[in-house]
């Protein structure tokens, strides 16, 4: 009996601690799932940001670079079908340019057997096939000038044509009026790339023929966030100052505090009819100022907030030290206080025009978005201006791919300058953020 | 003031000295401090001239529709047969919206424990910041992204198959997927929302008291233990409004919506499936906003902007509420 019992307390100990055992295994199990799951969101997360820088450079630079390539040919008799003999020769030398489209050329030849009566540039699929002129030639040697393939449609497949050597020149004389010398167009292999300065300083040609550039938008970005900082830096700053310094705990300071917080989350078109309304349909017609209002109104909140945050941190003593030598409390405030915040405070900003900066929707309602400079005359000031955001907008509306690549290259840029600003801002802040978490560099 | 003085420059330094001390309780401070007043009330006056332009402006589409306006689902822009209703517009939002937050909540909530609680700050950090860069890249990048690449992928990848798989028998997927749809809207949102919501919980998961997952640890729990049963609970208003701010983000998001969702019009904008078109308010706006001709088209449209302005006022009111409570409960908080 008494084995027995002994036996039961130690079955049941067992299962007691198998159960404990299981349980813990279990829970350890549930744990590592857990860690895996907040990893996976974090891989979640990265995938689209890798994927849009990827292709934002990718797309961006091939938009900002143009390639120079080679072409060259030697006319002969012996190319004509059938067969011309002649002492003739020839040969020609070709530089295509990919962002103008226009193929250069410099032919020259010598011993033709009657006078020159035409001379063009033809496609052939095969000989059997009729060659079509595609481009009529100057006549004499040598022949220098350029053609624009944008003439020809599609111009995508026009240029397929010339790189895989179905493009030729054929020179008509007296006596052979079915062609004297014939020369296929081949590249030489050879190929220059250089980035395409045209991209940054010219305005927007015509869709279909990729030329021009995006000059304007990035004048016009330059110049309205310029704009609206002068409007938005002061008055937040100068608010923050108040809510830190002046404030106290007044009914007033709460309420500015509180809609500030409410005015950072304002969908933003919403901020633009605000332009729309009071600033274009009064001057009557789209124009800067009704932007950089606009904007103006976007950045202030945030600007309140991190200046009055950062203002906070000063420690007190400081204030003091210049209060007990007599100076008045606006010397204090703005040589003393906002100078020893100024990071904070310059973060601020830069978060502020970083968000700005890639605005897109106030700026349909109020500078409409135009292909031309901003003119610093008083014309220019009621007249539409461009912006970044607001041509990636209206090309990604294009059915055309040079203006979905002018987009990429557009989106490229702006990219760029909202990310630089917010590296600008890590390196501004960087001393005091590593100083206080016990210099953890990354 | 120190005439007598003949060393100009302890003169001038004597002055300058002495008019700061003069100027004490002086001019200077009075003019600075209300200029710093009438500075922040040009922020207050922000929010009276939004509020005024959307009402000044929405107020003749009232006087041709009257209240029917938020019930109306016409949309109809031409001249003498004007008619505009918002309600498939506020539809269209909440859908996207909602499918935004579906999809995002729970990812940015894991990227927020991951960094706050389980990851050694040698990872958490540049972690964090490079979501912070995913939320500083402009949401025309976003849509533009959207557009040309990942529409693409989710029209391969996910609609099409859900759409073989379920058109049939499930009604959300019973539509032929095209791309630019209320779906592919939803999962950009999500992308673009993840960022702030993740950013926002950390800061609140980072405010809780260390005691509190000191003593939830000492009793043997494991961490997802401590995190669902005691950091969740504590943190729950403030991670409410974390995601409450990510919800009017989402509701109030634009461009990115106008380049994918496909544009519909009128009653077609209320989709019966995830795969159709629609639009929502903010999109409306800006893709008919330059085309506006017809006397109260203008008009209509702002009204939707003030549709869209008490429905995100009321979501980020609310929200400033939850978050600023959690803050007010939790002060100092963790190092």
């Amino acid at each position: 009996m008494m084995g027995d019992i002994s036996n039961v307390q130690e079955k049941r100990r067992r299962a007691i601690q198998d159960a404990i055992v299981h349980q813990s295994q279990k829970r350890k199990l549930i744990d590592r799932v857990f860690t895996g799951v907040t990893i996976s969101c974090i891989a979640l997360a990265m995938i689209p940001l890798g994927s849009i820088l990827l292709e934002v450079v990718k797309n961006g630079t091939s938009a900002m670079l143009k390639t120079v390539t080679e072409f060259e040919t030697s006319l002969e008799g012996s190319q004509e079908t059938p067969s011309v003999t002649t002492s003739a020769t020839g040969k020609g030398t070709f530089l295509y340019n990919d962002v103008t489209h226009e193929l250069s050329f410099n032919i020259t030849y010598s011993g033709l057997s009657s006078s020159e009566n035409a001379a063009g540039i033809y496609r052939q699929e095969a000989p059997e096939n009729d060659a079509v002129n595609l481009f009529a030639l100057p006549l004499g040697s040598p022949k220098v000038g350029s053609v624009d393939l944008d003439k020809l449609r599609p111009r995508a497949a026009a240029e397929e044509d010339l790189f895989s050597g179905l493009w030729y020149v054929i020179i008509y004389s007296n006596d052979y009026p079915d062609g004297e010398l014939r020369g296929q167009i081949l590249p030489t292999g050879e190929a220059s790339t250089s980035i395409n300065f045209d991209f940054f300083t010219q305005p927007q040609g015509a869709f279909t023929t990729g030329e021009g550039g995006i000059g304007p938008a990035i004048q016009g970005t330059l110049i309205v966030v310029g704009y609206a900082s002068l409007i938005g830096v002061p008055v937040g700053v100068l608010t923050g100052i108040y809510l830190s310094e002046y404030a106290g705990n007044s009914r007033f300071a709460y309420m500015v505090r509180f809609f500030n917080n409410v005015m950072t989350g304002m969908p933003s078109i919403v901020i633009g009819i605000v332009g729309y309304i009071l600033i274009v349909l009064v001057i009557g017609s789209f124009n800067i100022t009704a932007g950089a209002v606009a904007l103006s109104i976007i950045m202030i909140p945030i600007i309140v907030g991190v200046t009055e945050e950062t203002l906070k941190l000063v420690p007190h003593s400081i204030r003091e030290a210049g209060h007990s030598l007599g100076i008045p409390k606006w010397r204090v405030t703005l040589f003393i206080t906002l100078r020893s915040a100024k990071n904070g405070v310059l973060t601020g900003i830069v978060l502020a025009l970083s968000r700005i900066a890639g605005e897109t929707a106030p700026l349909i309602m109020t500078i409409l978005g135009t292909s031309l400079f901003f003119q610093f005359t008083l014309d220019g000031l009621t007249n539409p201006v461009d912006a970044l955001p607001l041509r990636i907008f209206r090309l990604a509306a294009q059915p055309y791919a040079d203006a979905e690549s002018f987009g990429w290259g557009a989106a490229l840029v702006l990219i760029l300058i909202v990310l630089s600003l917010s590296m600008a801002l890590r390196f501004l802040v960087l001393d005091r953020r590593y100083r206080v978490s016990g210099g953890a560099r990354v | 003031m120190g005439s007598i003085v003949s060393d100009r420059s302890s003169k001038s330094r004597r002055d300058s000295l002495s008019s700061l001390l003069l100027e004490k309780k002086g001019k200077g401070d009075r003019i600075f401090r209300w200029i710093v007043i009438g500075a922040s009330g040009y922020t207050l006056l922000m929010l009276v001239l939004v509020t005024f332009s959307v009402v000044e402006g929405s107020i003749p589409v009232f006087s041709l529709e009257g209240l029917g306006f938020f019930i109306g689902t016409d949309w109809n822009p031409v001249e003498g047969r004007e008619s505009y209703g918002a309600l498939p517009y506020v539809v269209g939002t909440l859908v996207t919206a909602g499918i935004a937050m579906a999809i995002g909540v729970p990812i940015s909530l894991g990227i927020a424990v991951f960094i706050s609680e389980i990851a050694p700050p040698k990872i958490g950090t540049p972690v964090a910041y490079v979501i912070e860069v995913l939320a500083a890249i402009p949401s025309i990048i976003y849509g533009l992204w959207a557009l040309f690449v990942f529409r693409i992928w989710l029209l391969d990848y996910v609609e099409r198959p859900l759409y073989q798989a379920f058109g049939g028998t499930l009604p959300f997927f019973a539509k032929a997927p095209f791309g630019l749809d209320v779906f592919t809207a939803g999962i950009v949102l999500a992308v673009m929302i993840i960022p702030i919501i993740s950013s926002i919980s950390r800061e609140i998961l980072k405010a809780i008291p260390n005691s509190q997952r000191e003593a939830a640890y000492s009793l043997g729990a494991t961490r997802w233990e401590t995190v669902r049963k005691v950091l969740f609970p504590y943190a729950k208003a403030g991670l409410l409004g974390a995601t409450v701010i990510g919800l009017g983000r989402a509701v109030g998001e634009t461009i990115l919506v106008t380049m994918v969702i496909g544009n519909a019009i009128g009653i077609s904008a209320i989709p019966p499936t995830l795969f159709s078109q629609s639009n929502t308010i903010s999109s409306v706006i800006a893709s008919q906003f330059n085309e506006a001709v017809a006397p109260f088209h203008p008009s209509a449209l702002i009204a939707l902007g003030a549709v869209l302005f008490v429905l995100t006022m009321g979501i980020n009111v609310g929200a400033q509420l939850l978050v600023s409570r959690m803050v007010k409960v939790a002060p100092g908080g963790r190092e």
